[in-house]
């Protein structure tokens, strides 16, 4: 994240952005990583981010944001390789391990993680997020689930309820 | 959980943020954090809370692997799971379809013989076979047979055929059965019975 480089991105070095968190925290990055997210991959497009504008992420924090961008910048290079044919077995294992760490996080942050992924339009990373929650769930009842994702205990109303859709869902659960 | 305290409330509180949270995902994300569990995980979602109940219908991949295949009771179980989730999802493309063996056995594979039933008035089938990934799981046409029930063959007959065909199925693997009077109560059933998925056969 910390470069000196803050011009308009010649041929020479990496053309940095700065992007604003939703608290006001800035972050300088290149636009390579940056790109990563559909969205910002169009104003970069355009020209913005450059200089001390930066782009402002009404919807992003700081603390999600810094994870973000640690995703996108390990991400970056398999990225401009259009997918990795140049990649070697090593690089996409250490990507892969990269990404199960990096996922190994609280749940609150995965949230955050998801929602930001989803505004900022980073498809790898929605994924990534999505597969970890789907596994989180994989294979258990509806009350594991709930309690895995920090559902309260139903009251006697909402069991009640669970119990008559499993029944009509009875072919789900021969 | 225990009441009363004010350590338990704090947890539901919590609790309920979270559930807050969940419930408070866009559609699109919460059906694509489903399209990765087997099917039937995804379905019996439906019973966890209000939003979630339809939320399985619309989701882009169809599961059904090896070690999920484990749990279903038998081939009977899992023919009708299989047909019901074709019946009653929405009719929307998909994005990936994952049919592994019955018994994760690779020399087995669930589709022996594929029925395709088509009706003028249900355009699920199409939609559905018309978008599998075949290309990435061209295990399941090794033995596969396909049968296909239509009143007449149309254009989406002739895509789906094509699809199966650029994915490897040899042309005289396919079937076309003419049934000029389907009638739509006749459909759900015929196919529900049609026994399509292979069973623990193998020695």
């Amino acid at each position: 994240m910390a470069a000196p480089e803050s011009g308009d991105g010649n041929n020479g070095a990496a053309r940095m952005v700065t992007l604003i968190s939703s608290d006001n925290t800035r972050f300088e990055v290149e636009a390579a990583a940056a790109s990563l997210s559909q969205t910002l991959q169009l104003t970069i497009l355009d020209g913005g981010g450059g200089g001390g504008d930066g782009i402002p992420l009404p919807n992003v924090d700081s603390a999600t944001l810094s994870k973000v961008l640690e995703y996108c910048i390990k991400h970056a290079p398999a990225a401009a390789n259009g997918g990795a044919p140049n990649a070697t077995a090593v690089d996409r294992a250490e990507l892969e391990r990269f990404d199960n760490e990096f996922v190994n996080i609280d749940q609150s942050v995965l949230y955050s993680l998801i929602m930001a992924a989803h505004n900022l339009e980073i498809e790898g990373l929605q994924s990534l997020v999505a597969k970890k929650v789907a596994d989180m769930i994989k294979g258990k009842s509806p009350m594991e689930i709930r309690r895995t994702l920090g559902f309260p205990d139903p009251t006697p109303e909402e069991q009640a309820e669970m119990n008559a859709h499993m029944l009509e869902y009875g072919w789900a659960y021969e | 959980m225990a009441d009363g305290s004010g350590d338990a409330r704090g947890k539901r509180l919590a609790a309920e943020a979270m559930e807050d949270r969940l419930s408070g995902l866009p559609d699109d994300l919460l059906q694509h954090i489903l399209s990765f569990l087997p099917s039937r995980d995804a379905v019996r979602t439906c019973v966890l809370a209000r939003h979630y109940r339809e939320q399985w219908k619309s989701v882009r991949a169809i599961r059904i692997t090896g070690d999920n295949i484990r749990t279903f009771w038998g081939p009977t179980a899992l023919n009708t799971f299989v047909t019901c989730l074709l019946l009653f999802r929405n009719k929307l493309l998909l994005d990936e379809a994952e049919l592994n063996t019955y018994e994760g056995d690779e020399h087995s594979p669930i589709l022996e013989n594929l029925i395709l039933q088509f009706h003028p008035n249900h355009y699920n089938l199409v939609e559905m076979g018309a978008s599998y990934n075949l290309k990435k799981h061209s295990l399941i046409l090794k033995n596969l047979t396909l049968e296909v029930k239509c009143a007449q063959v149309d254009d989406r007959i002739i895509r789906i055929l094509e699809l199966f065909h650029s994915c490897g199925l040899p042309l005289e693997k396919i079937k076309i059965k003419h049934l000029p009077t389907l009638s739509d109560n006749q459909f759900p059933e015929t196919w529900a019975s049609s026994g399509s998925f292979s069973s623990e056969q193998k020695t």
